[in-house]
């Protein structure tokens, strides 16, 4: 076995457990809860202690992301699904919102972070503003715990009456370019643990998603569910935080849900109420009314999984846009909708489900998991790791990263044919789907077996670091004949530049995500003039739009696009043709 | 084999050192003026009696022979690619690596004014080099066609596009023009491939050490001569910064070797983001060398007046702007000047330290903002804050009063922005007596013998 620990500090430089823990009491006890409206409207003194109370009633709790970026954007859009649920007959419990990555590093250094589209605070005042609009409970997740400003966050969410904060998982797998301080990042990460752990019997839960973090890079569930007890150990046992897992982006196996969830709550050893389970994304694409079955299918499940094991988790409404734009309060409160008639129905399926089959599955998810967790301790504990210290795990984790984990210590039987040399005891989702959703493509093009891009070279990328769209393309281009250089994710318009010239290249495909669609292609169509590439064939794709001339909302920018000569046809299943088109 | 006889066929020197095998050390070394203008076997035999007065002529006899050459000052050489990021950093990397110097770049579309200025440089080879593997064909033999129609010649080794490789021989063929064939430097995105072109460029750089006077003599006696004295110090270099599985080697470490009319800039460790900055352009090797031909002590000390600027040079050397030029055109005039006052010291060291200050900057990468959305830093070049170690060779780095002040200069100052990614903090040492070719040598033989000598030869300055 040969581990290759991409170290980023010296973890024995971490101050010792008792000062981490020390320093974790000092702040808490400078904080006092705040009250939200919905707190107050409840009264309760934590989101917890509410869902506590709705786990023995039965009531079943929902949840919405909102990913808009102004405060005041926000705040009216809460007002309005609000009052329109109200008026509707229906509710949501809770909302979950999304800090900016500039958020995640001390002020000091934020204008080295790009903004992006999450949500900015620059007082504590600021930081109360969303939880005092409507009686629905804030849920804070992005760049919280976990961040280079963990512990301030920490503080002013929980000032603000935010008591379920996240995101634990980011520690692993979220970066700030250009800001390399990971020994810090640990310190506070591990004090802000200690901050919540103060407030645990208050109701205080630390959130992790773990299909935001490392945990969706493992293969095999049955890893997965050992990753969440090192996870839970960490924080629980270590450092005295009350945790509950999220998760459900990958999951696209209904049952599967019902099932994992089980399995998270049988090693929940404080019973701390979760969060909630996020709809399946993977399944959500540019057909609206496939999105539709996708989003029952989950929510189903989801809500005959609560009804049967309550765990505190609310089900996710997501909107059917949700992987064309940034949804509308309109198409928010329009996902409820459907969400509500999957409540309604739920019921009929109870007794016809083989619950005996969900438990024993779980069941082995978590035996099979705690043989990773006891391989993956013994192994750290040979590395010279001091497995009391909260923040020498995690850093030494981190830098092991989730591939080698898997291949050193999975669990599944070993077999040299399969990926990461085991045969996974339960495959995860998204191995299936990434493959099949371009599979599935593929199939229903029976004219690239003809090889229509035979020798047309192609250059294809992405402006961030979401590459899953790109990577059916790349596949469907390469089934189709053609020579596809791809230059991976967040590549700037000078690489695609030269590599167009060093390919002679007349078509260049580029993937976008993260709302800079017009930036990016304004920079990129000056640059093609600059070098003389007049001839080049520029297509987008993805999500095309950005937040324009001061504008709070992402907006459709592919009719500015097409102005500029870049194909905005978007569509994978028209691709070949326009390309061939263009090369003939 | 109990000893190796190393031997060094410089332009200003022949040298030698002799090892013992099994003990891992150098029993002697030396040097004698250069001889391979009249007949290198005259020095290759000053050479043989030195080892001979040391460890008797059985053992010279029986010992392993073993010899590098970078006489008449190394091969000249430009790179003709397609875009200064890929094809041209590549070809550089390449060019550097097999112990050439370059005095011309071109990319794009090359013109026949550009053969016309390249005619003029004086080159030895040129490297033609662009396209990924079925990438780029027109550019490339567009450029093929003008080298073709110049009135250039000298060989071109072609290392781009394979797919175009024989349209590209056919041309220079047509044009009279001898043209080597070797594998794509870049086969595809963030892969490269310069060992072939490597080879060949060594490969011909042999053949024309081989025309020589008395070289057919001295490979009678020792047999081929193995590689360019450069090649040979990257090859020593990297064994020293990688150590072998029973000693260690010093890790990330950079080499300065300043000449009267280049500076050799050689570094050792694996290219990674800055601070995780995403990297553009050619992938960087782990053992890199730059050649500076207009950083030099005494043919170059003009250039280096003149890139960092007469008055301030003056001023640090305590000097007048008027001495410190008379000082320079005296270098100039007479290349084997030796300072001989206290004036003159000052006027050298200041120079060595602007060309080590300069050289070193060129050969790292650098953090460059860029305004599109998303990316907002990328890296070019390599990136090279992790060295914590510098070695100085040669000349006034070795005879110098104070190595370790001219070695600093590697270092980022307190004026400057961190997105210069050379060595943030250092310790250096000098190799004392000039062992790294000869450890070069041997490394293909004797691993931990040609370490050994390395780190024997080592010394703390100040």
């Amino acid at each position: 076995m040969e581990l290759k620990v991409n170290r980023r500090f010296n973890e024995k430089e971490l101050p010792d457990m008792k000062t981490l823990l020390s320093e974790g009491e000092k702040i808490a006890k400078t904080v006092t809860i705040g009250e939200s409206l919905f707190m107050k409207t409840y009264g309760v003194r934590s989101e917890a202690e509410y869902k506590r109370k709705m786990m023995q009633t039965g009531h079943v709790m929902k949840h919405t992301h909102i990913g808009w970026n102004s405060v005041s954007a926000t705040a009216e859009g809460f007002q309005k699904i609000y009052e329109a649920l109200k008026e509707s007959g229906s509710y949501v419990d809770r909302f979950g919102v999304c800090l900016d990555g500039s958020m995640g590093v001390p002020a000091e250094y934020r204008d080295r972070i790009q903004v992006g589209t999450g949500q900015v605070y620059k007082t504590p005042e600021e930081w109360k503003i969303l939880s005092r609009q409507v009686p629905v409970q804030v849920h804070m997740g992005d760049h919280m715990i976990g961040s280079l400003n963990s512990v301030e966050n920490c503080v002013n969410a929980l000032s603000a009456g935010v008591t379920t904060i996240g995101n634990i998982s980011h520690y692993y797998s979220y970066e700030y370019p250009g800001l390399d301080m990971e020994y810090d990042r640990t310190i506070k990460a591990c004090e802000a643990i200690a901050v919540m752990g103060y407030f645990r019997e208050q109701g205080a839960a630390i959130h992790s998603n773990l299909d935001d973090g490392m945990g969706s890079q493992f293969h095999d569930l049955a890893n997965l569910a050992g990753w969440a007890r090192l996870e839970r150990y960490i924080v629980e046992d270590l450092l005295g935080g009350g945790m509950n897992f999220c998760f459900g982006n990958l999951f696209s196996d209904p049952i599967l849900r019902i099932i994992f969830n089980k399995a998270m709550w049988n090693i929940n050893t404080h019973q701390t109420p979760g969060s909630m389970i996020y709809g399946n994304t993977i399944d959500f694409g540019t057909d609206i009314p496939r999105n539709y079955g996708a989003l029952s299918s989950f929510a189903l499940a989801d809500v005959i999984g609560q009804m049967k094991y309550p765990t505190g988790h609310a089900v996710c409404a997501i909107p059917v846009t949700e992987a064309i734009r940034v949804p509308s309060a309109e198409e928010i409160i329009e996902s409820h909708h459907t969400l509500d008639i999957m409540m309604e129905k739920a019921r009929y399926y109870m007794d016809y489900i083989d619950f005996g089959r969900v438990e024993a599955e779980a069941k082995l998810l978590n035996v099979s998991g705690n043989v990773f967790f006891e391989r993956v301790m013994n192994a750290l504990d040979d590395l010279g790791v001091d497995i009391t210290h909260a923040g020498q795990i995690m850093a030494v984790l981190k830098g092991i990263g989730a591939e080698q984990l898997e291949i050193n210590f999975g669990v599944g039987r070993k077999d040299e044919l399969a990926m990461r040399g085991r045969e996974p005891v339960r495959p995860t989702n998204i191995i299936q789907t990434i493959s099949a959703t371009g599979e599935q493509l593929i199939a229903r093009m029976p004219e690239l077996a003809e090889k229509p891009l035979e020798g047309v070279n192609v250059v294809i990328g992405a402006t961030d670091i979401h590459v899953f769209g790109k990577e059916v393309i790349k596949k469907i281009l390469r089934v189709a004949g053609a020579n596809v250089y791809d230059l991976g994710d967040a590549t700037p318009v000078e690489e695609f530049a030269d590599t167009l010239i060093e390919t002679e290249s007349k078509i260049l495909v580029v993937s976008t995500y993260n709302g800079m669609a017009y930036s990016f292609a304004d920079a990129m169509v000056k640059k093609l003039k600059e070098l003389h590439l007049d001839d080049v064939k520029f297509l987008m794709g993805g999500r095309l739009n950005e937040a324009m001339e001061g504008k709070d909302l992402p907006e459709d920018v592919s009719g500015r696009l097409a102005e500029m000569g870049v194909n905005v046809d978007n569509n994978a299943e028209t691709i070949v043709e326009t390309i061939r088109r263009y090369s003939a | 084999m109990k000893y190796a006889t190393l031997i060094d066929f410089g332009s200003t020197y022949t040298k030698v050192a002799c090892v013992h095998l099994p003990e891992r050390r150098v029993l002697m070394t030396d040097r004698f003026p250069s001889t391979v203008h009249i007949d290198a076997r005259i020095g290759l035999h000053q050479c043989f009696d030195a080892v001979a007065r040391a460890v008797g002529h059985v053992a010279l006899q029986e010992s392993l022979k073993l010899s590098s050459s970078s006489a008449a000052g190394g091969l000249r050489m430009a790179v003709v690619g397609l875009t200064r990021s890929l094809s041209i950093m590549a070809g550089r990397n390449a060019a550097f690596g097999a112990g050439a110097k370059i005095l011309a770049n071109y990319s794009g579309w090359l013109t026949p004014e550009d053969a016309v200025s390249l005619e003029k440089t004086n080159v030895e080879i040129v490297l033609l080099c662009g396209g990924y593997e079925k990438g780029n064909r027109t550019m490339i033999l567009h450029n093929a066609e003008v080298l073709s129609a110049s009135d250039l010649q000298v060989p071109v080794i072609y290392a781009g596009n394979s797919d175009a490789g024989q349209m590209a021989r056919e041309i220079f063929c047509r044009g009279g023009k001898e043209c080597f064939l070797v594998d794509n430097i870049i086969p595809a995105v963030g892969e490269m491939n310069t060992g072939p072109a490597e080879a060949v460029i060594r490969n011909i750089f042999m053949k024309r050490i081989t025309n020589m006077i008395g070289m057919d003599r001295v490979r009678e006696e020792i047999g081929e001569i193995l590689m360019p004295t450069p090649a040979a110090v990257l090859a020593a270099g990297k064994l020293l910064s990688e150590g072998t599985e029973t000693d260690a080697g010093l890790g990330g470490m950079m080499m300065v070797d300043v000449g009267g009319a280049t500076t050799d800039v050689y570094s050792f460790i694996k290219n990674k983001g800055y601070n995780y900055a995403r990297m553009v352009g050619a992938a960087e090797p782990f053992a890199k060398r730059t050649v500076e031909g207009d950083m030099g002590m005494r043919e170059s000390s003009v250039c280096v007046l003149e890139e960092a600027g007469a008055e301030a040079m003056a001023q640090r050397a305590d000097v007048s702007t008027a001495t410190l030029r008379a000082s320079v055109e005296k270098r100039l005039l007479d290349t084997s000047f030796l300072a001989d006052t206290p004036e003159e010291l000052r006027i050298d060291q200041e120079i060595a330290s602007q060309a080590i200050s300069i050289s070193v900057r060129r050969h790292a990468g650098r953090i460059e903002k860029v305004h599109s959305k998303g990316v907002r830093e990328i890296q070019r070049g390599k990136n090279l804050t992790n060295v914590e170690t510098i070695i100085g060779t040669g000349g006034i780095l070795v005879n110098g009063t104070d190595p370790d002040g001219l070695l600093q200069c590697a270092v980022l100052q307190e004026c400057e922005g961190e997105e210069i990614l050379i060595p943030r903090k250092v310790r250096t040492l000098v190799d004392r007596d000039y062992v790294f070719y000869a450890a070069g040598l041997l490394q293909e033989y004797d691993k931990a013998a040609a370490l050994g000598i390395m780190k024997a030869s080592l010394s703390e300055t100040g």
